[in-house]
């Protein structure tokens, strides 16, 4: 048994909500198809099952918001079928002790007239919560005294309070568990302090100072925020987190080249002359293109960096930064960029695009780019040097083809000119190398028929 | 007139479509249009293919200079229906 989880789409975002259910207990679903919408401070976002076997049971309701990494379905898988199971139950059987208790009580206070069978599926729901909470309590924070449980009637109350359980040292319930009544507390103690001076509260011995904006903190929820953020202020706060990291972290160095642009839109013009609008190809798809094709044999900018080692990515997924109109950006990801060529390009660009500020991107599109290319569109400005996405190791930024006096054999002659930069991890490759991939880009984009 | 009219709601329908979040009411027929909205070059597509298909007009991508404003935009049409 596979427990799907709400999935993460960056490292900026600490909750989702699961907007609609695609899918229904019973069904059999197969690698690829979409089982739910999750509802995102970037939109919704089609989420995709990477196996094939049948959907056991729905731990989440639509309308729910979750944190990074709770259960949402569990999946039996296709080839666990006729294979026992007993591991599993295992495992669930070690988080019953306090889950039951949990249970129980939300039971007997809300759900009197509640049929066995929904009680059950709630136990089965509430299990599975535990355990990946404890699973990931474990994984998030290593400090010794720290909770390794919540029950999930007191998540969702803190939830619901807007208190982060985790700033509770421990709790009440069997192994340390918190439960309801910590978090009730907790409120209490809440309610008590923001009637007294600030400057005058010693902090609760049960709960930490409020931590200070640090990296890996900035991520999840807020200590005791009394009001929910809006989307926009979200994501600019997670952009943030995101991007302050990334200078943190990221020794970057910036390079840039001019490219004359004049052959690839001289092949474009030719190429669009007849065509309806939606055929036509811009060229941002051959710059996309060129760089795609030339980064196969420059892996050192092609890949991640996590935990002091470099991986580089035998594909290459281009993510394309894409500016919302409701402020702030996504970028999805062009799987396999490399091996397409502009004019199919061009029709993943538009495509995404369009889903991207209307709803639909897929889950896949969102989580594994290994390189970006940030484009401020031709009205934008002459240049951009653009901020790493971590763990990725190189961004591109392409300015506005303007129009210019160059020297070509020696004559001065009217060109289009586009700068391309490139900001590179300097952990992982140095600046002769980069400038040697953005020469290769230039070639590449003067011989524009090769990349159609 | 009554024909300019008709093209100019249809248009800003046609944007509104795509980007539905613009400000039409307080666009400027004579500024830049894609300017003003902050259009990118995919919604300016978008733009022309919608076009294309309720005028039957097809904007050539060498005539892009003429159709830069909702005015011109909409005397481009009308000349060539």
């Amino acid at each position: 048994m596979k427990i799907l989880t709400m999935p993460s789409f960056g490292s900026d975002m600490a909750t989702g909500t699961l907007a609609q259910w695609h899918v229904k207990e019973g069904q059999t679903v197969s690698k690829g198809d979409i089982i739910a919408s999750i509802d995102t401070m970037k939109g919704l976002i089609d989420m995709e099952v990477f196996d094939n076997g049948t959907i056991d049971s729905l731990l989440a309701d639509e309308g729910e918001e979750l944190d990074i990494g709770a259960p949402i379905a569990q999946l039996r898988l296709l080839s666990e079928n006729t294979v026992s199971t007993s591991n599993i139950e295992k495992q669930s059987v070690v988080n019953i002790p306090s889950t039951e208790t949990e249970t129980e009580i939300d039971v007997k206070a809300n759900t009197v007239s509640q049929s066995k069978q929904e009680a059950d599926i709630r136990t089965k729901k509430e299990e599975a919560r535990t355990e990946l909470s404890q699973q990931s309590q474990q994984s998030q924070d290593a400090q010794p005294n720290k909770p390794l449980l919540v029950s999930p009637v007191a998540r969702k109350r803190a939830l619901e309070l807007g208190l982060d359980w985790r700033q509770l040292e421990h709790g009440h319930g069997p192994a340390g568990a918190i439960i309801l009544q910590d978090i009730e507390t907790a409120k209490n103690i809440r309610v008590q302090s923001s009637s007294q001076s600030e400057k005058s509260l010693q902090p609760e011995k049960s709960l930490q100072p409020e931590k200070s904006l640090q990296p890996d903190t900035v991520s999840q929820p807020k200590a005791i925020t009394e009001t929910k953020p809006k989307p926009a202020e979200m994501m600019r706060q997670a952009i943030s987190a995101n991007v302050s990291r990334s200078k943190r972290e990221i020794p970057h160095y910036y390079l840039q080249l001019d490219v004359v642009l004049n052959k690839a839109l001289d092949r474009l013009s030719i190429h669009n002359a007849d065509l309806p609008p939606s055929k036509r190809i811009l060229v941002n798809a051959l710059v996309y293109c060129a760089i795609a094709r030339s980064l196969t044999t420059f892996p050192a900018f092609n890949g991640f960096y996590n935990d002091g080692k470099y991986h580089a990515s035998d594909e290459v997924h281009l993510g394309n930064a894409i500016s919302l109109r409701t402020g702030g950006l996504i970028v999805a990801s062009i799987h396999n960029a490399h091996r397409l060529g502009a004019i199919e390009l061009m029709d993943k660009i538009t495509d995404q695009v369009t889903r991207a500020r209307e709803g639909g991107l897929r889950m896949s599109e969102v989580q594994d780019a290994t390189v970006t290319v940030s484009n401020l569109g031709d009205r934008g400005s002459d240049s951009i040097q653009s901020i790493i996405f971590p763990p990725q190791v190189a961004i591109f930024g392409i300015g506005r083809p303007r129009k210019m006096p160059w020297i070509i054999d020696d004559e001065i002659v009217g060109a289009t000119i586009v700068n391309i930069s490139l900001a590179a991890d300097h952990r992982v490759s140095d600046g002769h190398s980069g400038a040697r991939l953005l020469n290769k880009i230039n070639k590449l984009l003067q011989t524009p028929e090769k990349l159609l | 007139m009554n024909k300019k009219l008709a093209l100019k709601t249809l248009i800003c329908r046609l944007i509104l479509d795509i980007a539905p979040e613009v400000d039409i009411e307080s666009l400027d027929p004579n500024e830049d249009l894609r300017e003003e909205l902050d259009l990118d070059s995919i919604d300016f597509m978008k733009l022309l293919e919608a076009v294309s298909l309720e005028t039957s007009i097809t904007i050539s991508e060498s005539d892009y200079d003429k159709v830069q404003s909702l005015q011109s935009m909409v005397n481009y049409i009308e000349n060539r229906t």
